[in-house]
């Protein structure tokens, strides 16, 4: 049967080569560490329904190839993301260094209103950690990202890291920050969904009565 | 005899020339010319027939095994007599490679025409080494007594390698374990490769390519058929940083599906359902990440003998018998088909789309045409960039010149609300 959502969002994973970004939709869609992965050649893909604040929402998720000149080949898919997730590898300062690029490149070719939550992965490997909390929480600060540390292999703040953002986009199209019907949005109503979220609560309430008929 | 359905249309159509029959025409078809076949080679020709017909027994007998536990006692018989007989026939096949590779430039100068029809039925494993470097001709490179100094070299990419090295293959005996011979061997080849071409460096995908070489021979030799496919083949253009021969690989391949898929195409457009969204890596790897991997073997023996010609051919021909099921999907579902349900339609062996490949209609002119379109739409594209960075450039000089007026006119007049230009 298929199951009817309220919105779609797309997504996006991106971020340097190693950094565990096919792991972490892997995680999260599987609920489990992929332990024998090939590197990733091009785009690959992957999508879920969460439950975000009472609304159902479908996550379309693209994870891309991180090596730099791969750009050309996963820039047409930024278009149009609503969320992204942008990852570093905690143990690699050098992944670090190109979050600005990788920043730069999403807001640009995604949309400005892109919401974008910072992930330094591999948060198991502390011991070989290069990337101090602090100093990534003040960039994402700076940058107006949210920021969790994640780990793939033990699944800490996967499914929260994508939740945020969900939720996060959600907030702001009900504060009407955020309008899901401008092109290009990333955002798409569902089968289920009644575009009453814009309405006034009493009215909202009243569609949900009549079409439940 | 009857022959079955599973033969290769190039290899009976070539028996019947050879026997004086007439040959059926087929547009995808070069029909050989009979004098280039000696009685022999007939006599092998109709012997590989006969060994391809008793795997497909083989084949078709294990897989009634595994379907029906009732059969599974005469099923058994047929599959180990099938086996035994495919025993002398495998030392048939011994015998005429062993003579290919010995007579190669006979072989390639008169003979070309069996020796690709024999190379779509497969290599077999053991002569895969040799015959690999002798198409690509990479015997005898003087590039191969540098490699041992090569390795003691530090190349820029070694990072960028290293991380990819225990995600290539990584579920392949050979290459798994930590540091093991697979893992290191791999990572030589791909370094000396980046020190001898650093304008491509290192690029994700040909490390696939590579191992599947050091799975069949040393690491000298996979160096020096690695550096042959990157500069024959057009792999280098792929890899290349701008990876722009990737751009028009998709390009050719998305209006061969318009031409020859006229209604899966428009199913794709109105999905906006992207050619690279599952074309990509079959350019980038020739399949070895997309298909099972003796699949993927026995594809790129006719990549090394025909190019990549054969991505194209094999890649539509996918489409083609998978058109009525996608055209029922929307974008996520033809995702998920091409991720999960078209490697496992190649779990029973490469024949079936070998064949439908040789089926397809790929016209050379055509492809150079439209590489030519494409070379055109990208300097379009490339002009109207360059355009549009001298306009961007133009804006920060009048801002640049406004500012420092400004400062001066805040410098003569004290109330500088007044005075502002920044807004050109």
């Amino acid at each position: 049967p298929k199951i009817t959502y309220n919105f779609l969002f797309k997504f996006l994973v991106i971020g340097s080569a190693g950094t565990g970004k096919s792991c972490l939709l892997h995680q999260f869609i599987e609920n489990k560490f992929k332990q024998d992965s090939n590197h990733t050649i091009g785009v690959e893909f992957g999508s879920r329904v969460v439950n975000v604040g009472g609304k159902t929402v479908k996550l379309q998720i693209w994870d891309t190839a991180g090596q730099e000149r791969f750009r050309s080949v996963t820039r047409s898919y930024y278009r149009g993301a609503a969320g992204a997730l942008l990852v570093y590898d905690i143990t690699s300062r050098e992944t670090y260094n190109a979050l600005t690029n990788w920043l730069t490149d999403a807001r640009t070719l995604a949309s400005p209103n892109i919401v974008i939550i910072l992930c330094g992965n591999k948060k198991d490997l502390d011991a070989d950690r290069e990337v101090t909390f602090l100093e990534a929480s003040r960039f994402a600060q700076e940058n107006e990202l949210m920021f969790l540390e994640t780990s793939a292999l033990t699944g800490e703040n996967v499914e929260e890291a994508f939740l945020k953002c969900a939720r996060t986009i959600l907030n702001k199209i009900e504060s009407g920050e955020l309008d899901p019907e401008r092109m290009g949005s990333g955002i798409q109503y569902g089968d289920a969904s009644l575009r009453q979220l814009r309405q006034p609560r009493g009215s909202a309430a009243q569609t949900k009565q009549q079409c439940n008929c | 005899l009857s022959l079955p359905p599973s033969l290769s249309p190039s290899l009976s159509s070539l028996h019947m020339a050879a026997a004086g029959a007439p040959s059926p025409s087929s547009p995808a078809l070069t029909p050989s010319s009979p004098a280039q076949l000696s009685p022999d080679d007939v006599e092998l020709l109709a012997k590989l027939e006969e060994q391809n017909r008793l795997l497909e027994t083989d084949c078709k007998s294990l897989r009634s095994v595994n379907g029906s536990r009732r059969n599974s006692g005469s099923s058994l018989v047929s599959s180990s007599s099938a086996s035994s007989n495919l025993s002398h026939l495998e030392e048939d096949s011994w015998i005429l490679w062993g003579r290919i590779v010995n007579e190669w430039e006979e072989v390639r100068k008169k003979k070309d025409k069996l020796l690709k029809d024999l190379v779509r039925k497969g290599i077999p494993h053991h002569f895969r080494a040799i015959v690999w470097q002798l198409l690509c001709n990479a015997q005898n490179m003087p590039i191969k007594d540098q490699y041992s100094e090569l390795l003691k070299m530090t190349s820029p990419c070694e990072k960028l390698i290293r991380r990819d090295i225990a995600r290539t293959y990584p579920e392949h005996e050979f290459f798994k374990e930590k540091d093991s011979l697979g893992q290191e061997v791999l990572f030589n080849v791909m370094k000396a490769y980046s020190l001898v071409d650093r304008e491509v460096g290192y690029c994700q995908g040909s490390a696939f390519i590579v191992g599947l070489l050091l799975m069949q021979m040393p690491e000298e030799e996979a160096f020096c058929v690695f550096v042959k496919l990157m500069q024959d083949y057009r792999l280098r253009e792929l890899f290349k940083p701008s990876m722009a021969e990737l751009g028009l690989c998709m390009y050719q391949f998305e209006c061969m599906i318009q031409e020859h898929l006229p209604e899966l195409h428009m199913h794709f457009q109105a999905q906006s359902f992207h050619t690279s969204m599952y074309a990509s890596s079959w350019f980038l790897t020739i399949f070895l990440t997309s298909f099972p991997l003796p699949v993927a073997t026995r594809i790129f023996d006719i990549f090394m003998c025909e190019g990549l010609e054969i991505v194209f051919r094999v890649g539509l021909a996918i489409l083609q018998m998978n058109q009525a099921e996608l055209v029922q999907l929307d974008m996520e579902g033809m995702l998920q088909h091409f991720q999960k349900v078209i490697p496992h339609q190649l779990d029973s062996g490469p024949d079936k789309v070998i064949q439908a490949a040789y089926q397809v209609k790929y016209n050379a002119k055509k492809m150079k045409k439209l590489e030519k379109e494409y070379t055109t739409i990208k300097t379009k594209e490339m002009e109207e960039q360059v355009e549009i960075k001298v306009g961007m450039l133009d804006l920060h000089v009048m801002r640049f010149h406004a500012n420092i007026f400004e400062d001066y006119l805040s410098q003569i007049n004290p109330n500088p609300d007044n005075t502002s230009t920044r807004d050109i």
